[in-house]
């Protein structure tokens, strides 16, 4: 092939352009630390890096998500387990008024404690984390659980609706239909749901079930002072609220469980779907610094070639 | 019979034609650096004995000597093979120039990957709506729902303009390539007439033919054409068996605003192609023109172009306001105020005040509804009337997981899921740029090559031409000398011959 001066000028330019391009793209990476400037330099890659950013969107939220729900929880669990210390005084002092020993003043001493035991169980069952209520179902804003006086009868109000009556421990109030169905529930996985809500009315119960009415019966039984029996009845309903109570501690404890199981397993989805981003945006240093160096050298050499060879022509050796 | 001076004859023309090789290396060297300047060389013969008419009887007698040297012509070295292969590649390269350039364009429209492309404005949005199901009251927790909401239709809008900003620019960029073809067919008519009245004496206009083909050479990178000249020096040029220019004749193109857009309605007008005076469309067959009509118009998955990218926005905008809205009013506001617990709020609408028709929705109009704009405690997050004065209900979170749980649907009608469909689009995108860019590549190595196959055989080459300066320069100093020895010889003939015994 005939060589000529603008043919060799012409390769030399477009050499030169393109070692410094190849540079100019390392520096690019080394400078922003991101392997891509357009989704075209890797087509496969960017779209498993496009999944990866989505489903660690999905992971951080899931992951907030189960935070919150343990915080719930462990609000949840405080309550309960508040709840259970206070039936356990209640039994005790039960015990104690139920003891044939005991005058009416005595008695009377002890359902003074039992009123203070009464007001720490109502404050237990509006029990609120992050203001709002606990175990008010869909109610979160106001306080579920309140007395109401009404022509003498004193009752115990759930979400505004009567649930004891706690004047008359015989009469049965009618319980509306689905009270304490409703469930808030937080999503902790793709599709997975955990019901983090527990009904106040599941967990005190209704009607003279209901500890709050217990509490209220042992107080009456134990101001009148007379009848021992009475205080002996509530002994009983004591006992068997007290496994309810303990049978929902053990459910929050295994949600809490699951919950950290969860967690564990997003931690680890996390891990796996940064790398699969990182591997595909982020540029590895060592390598591309090697990489630059080997155009570097490549630029240097065409440089120094291209400043020898298009200098000297015959012109430089006629006389 | 030799005439007397029959050798300072034959010297003369040596001198002459050793003038004229300087004359034309140094017409070379000139233009050593001229785009599109091929060299030329003097085509010298010599001269049989007897011609001429110096010596009538020299046929008959013998050891006749040659009577020197004549010029042919002046001669371009070119090789018409490679033009034409040339100017084939160079048509392809035109194309996937412009194509390469515009694709990359909409690629950095998209940003992808970033924290501000589309799909990371869906992943905000739908993270805020997760946060609103854990806590629907939260008046703080809506207004970001809200935000978001506002930050994803903007993105939406934001692509929207973009492409039919490029679509304009491809569209005045194919106006202007019109009127550059116009300008290219013209100077070659002229140019076509000089040459033709140049060579019509026999002579080569080199330089001419040199201008014609860089002409020739531009005009092939904006559009396919085809060319040849007829062995009486007419030269023409096609596009697709139409006539261009043909010698001295030559039809314009004209541009004209008469092609509905397809990247949907409402937009203006664009540019078809046609014969000047006639109605009759041209067929573009390559070149930057192609690549311009093909990312204007390109409205299908194997010719990507912006009314496609548009209308897949538009089905994404459309989907994701029927579907967000189909789960959106099932459910209940939040009462704020005199206003009650309302159902079937849209969120999203095309046009506040108008009926809501998904099939009216594009990525230009998505917007949020008059309601969600009103007050945030319209967006419905509850599954149930919530009634403040017996407050129990606002907790109810239903719809807002409902709402959520559409980021993990797969199966929605039009889109399947939004962000895969999100994703898809970008990797159609990458690979189709990806594509281009490659194509590119093989394209310019191809043309580059084909480029160094010319200048090896047309380039002037400084070294080649010294030499051949060098030897011209001999010849010219060698013929004055056999100038000087015939003017000696001469003069013993003239001034000392027959002056014995003077």
């Amino acid at each position: 092939m005939r060589i000529t001066n603008s043919m060799m000028i012409g390769q030399l330019m477009n050499n030169l352009n393109k070692n410094l391009k190849r540079m100019e793209n390392y520096q690019y990476q080394l400078a922003t630390g991101s392997r891509l400037q357009r989704p075209s330099q890797d087509p496969v890659g960017i779209t498993r890096s496009l999944q990866a950013r989505t489903e660690l969107s999905k992971v951080h939220q899931y992951k907030k998500n189960v935070d919150d729900a343990g915080a719930w929880l462990t609000q949840t669990e405080t309550a309960l387990t508040e709840m259970n210390s206070l039936i356990v005084r209640a039994y005790e002092l039960a015990v104690d008024g139920a003891n044939g020993d005991k005058t009416p003043e005595d008695r009377q001493a002890i359902a003074r404690e039992v009123e203070e035991l009464m007001n720490q169980l109502l404050e237990a069952s509006n029990a609120s984390y992050a203001g709002r209520q606990v175990f008010g179902g869909y109610n979160t804003t106001e306080k579920p659980f309140e007395v109401l006086d009404d022509n003498g009868q004193s009752y115990l109000l759930y979400n505004g609706q009567r649930i004891a009556n706690l004047s008359d421990p015989n009469s049965q109030p009618i319980i509306p239909d689905g009270i304490g169905s409703e469930r808030i529930e937080f999503e902790i996985g793709s599709g997975v749901f955990m019901d983090i809500s527990m009904s106040g009315t599941d967990v005190l119960g209704v009607g003279n079930d209901n500890i709050y009415a217990v509490f209220h019966e042992l107080y009456d039984a134990l101001n009148d002072g007379t009848d021992a029996d009475r205080v002996n009845e509530s002994i009983g309903k004591l006992q068997f609220q007290q496994q309810e109570i303990l049978s929902h501690l053990a459910e929050v404890g295994g949600k809490t469980n699951r919950l950290d199981l969860i967690k564990t397993r997003l931690e680890m989805d996390e891990m796996n779907y940064t790398e699969i981003k990182s591997q595909v945006e982020d540029v590895d240093h060592e390598k591309v610094i090697m990489e630059f160096l080997m155009a570097e050298i490549v630029y240097r050499s065409s440089l120094s070639v291209g400043a020898r060879i298009i200098q000297p022509t015959l012109l430089d050796f006629l006389r | 019979m030799r005439s007397t001076f029959y050798g300072l004859e034959i010297a003369r023309k040596g001198l002459f034609a050793s003038q004229k090789g300087l004359d034309v290396t140094g017409h070379n060297i000139a233009n050593a650096n001229t785009p599109g300047y091929t060299r030329q060389r003097l085509v010298t013969s010599s001269i049989e004995p007897g011609t001429g008419g110096y010596g009538q009887f020299t046929y008959t007698a013998k050891g006749q000597v040659g009577s020197g040297v004549t010029i042919q012509e002046l001669s371009q070295i070119r090789d018409k093979f490679i033009d034409m292969q040339y100017r084939k590649e160079n048509t392809a390269l035109g194309e996937w120039t412009t194509r390469t350039d515009a694709l990359q364009y909409i690629e950095s429209i998209f940003r992808e990957p970033s924290d501000a492309g589309l799909n990371a404005v869906l992943a905000d949005f739908f993270t805020d709506i997760q946060e609103m199901a854990k806590n629907p009251e939260s008046k703080e927790i809506r207004a970001l729902v809200r935000q978001d909401a506002i930050k994803l239709t903007e993105t939406l809008h934001h692509y929207h303009d973009q492409m039919i900003q490029l679509q304009r620019e491809q569209d005045t960029a194919i106006d202007i390539t019109v009127n550059e073809i116009n300008d290219i067919i013209k100077n070659i008519r002229d140019l076509n007439e000089q040459i033709f009245r140049f060579e019509i004496g026999g002579d080569k206009a080199n330089d001419l033919r040199d201008k014609r083909n860089v002409l020739v050479d531009e005009l092939s990178s904006l559009i396919k054409i085809e060319y040849y000249e007829t062995s009486d020096g007419k030269f023409r040029v096609d596009i697709n068996g139409m006539v261009l220019v043909d010698h001295n004749k030559y039809q314009t193109l004209k541009a004209v605003k008469d092609v509905d857009n397809p990247a949907g309605e409402g937009l203006d007008n664009l540019y078809s192609i046609k014969w000047s005076g006639t109605n009759i469309d041209v067929a573009i067959g390559g070149g930057k023109l192609k690549g311009y009509l093909d990312i204007r118009d390109g409205n299908s998955p194997d010719r990507m172009g912006i009314p496609y990218f548009v209308k897949q926005l538009n089905t994404f905008a459309g989907a994701l306001a029927a579907e967000f809205n189909r789960v959106h009013e099932d459910g209940w506001t939040l009462p704020e105020g005199d206003n009650e617990s309302r159902t079937g709020i849209e969120f999203f609408t095309h046009e506040r005040g108008q009926a809501f028709d998904p099939s009216l929705i594009t990525a230009k109009n998505i917007t949020l509804s008059q309601d969600i704009i009103d007050s945030v405690y319209n967006i419905a997050a509850s599954g149930q009337e919530v009634d403040m004065a017996h407050p129990d209900k606002q907790g109810d979170n239903a719809i807002a997981l409902r709402l959520a749980g559409l980021r993990d649907a797969k199966t929605l009608p039009m889109i399947g899921s939004f962000e895969n469909f999100a994703k898809r689009l970008i990797a159609d995108l990458a690979v189709e740029s990806s594509h281009s860019q490659k194509m590119l590549e093989g394209q310019q190595i191809l043309t580059d090559s084909l480029e160094v196959n010319r200048l090896s055989i047309s380039g002037v080459s400084l070294d080649e031409e010294m030499t051949m300066m060098i030897q011209y320069q001999h010849a010219y100093a060698a013929a004055a000398r056999t100038i000087s020895v015939m003017d000696e010889a001469l003069e013993i003939l003239i001034n000392r011959t027959g002056l014995v015994g003077r």
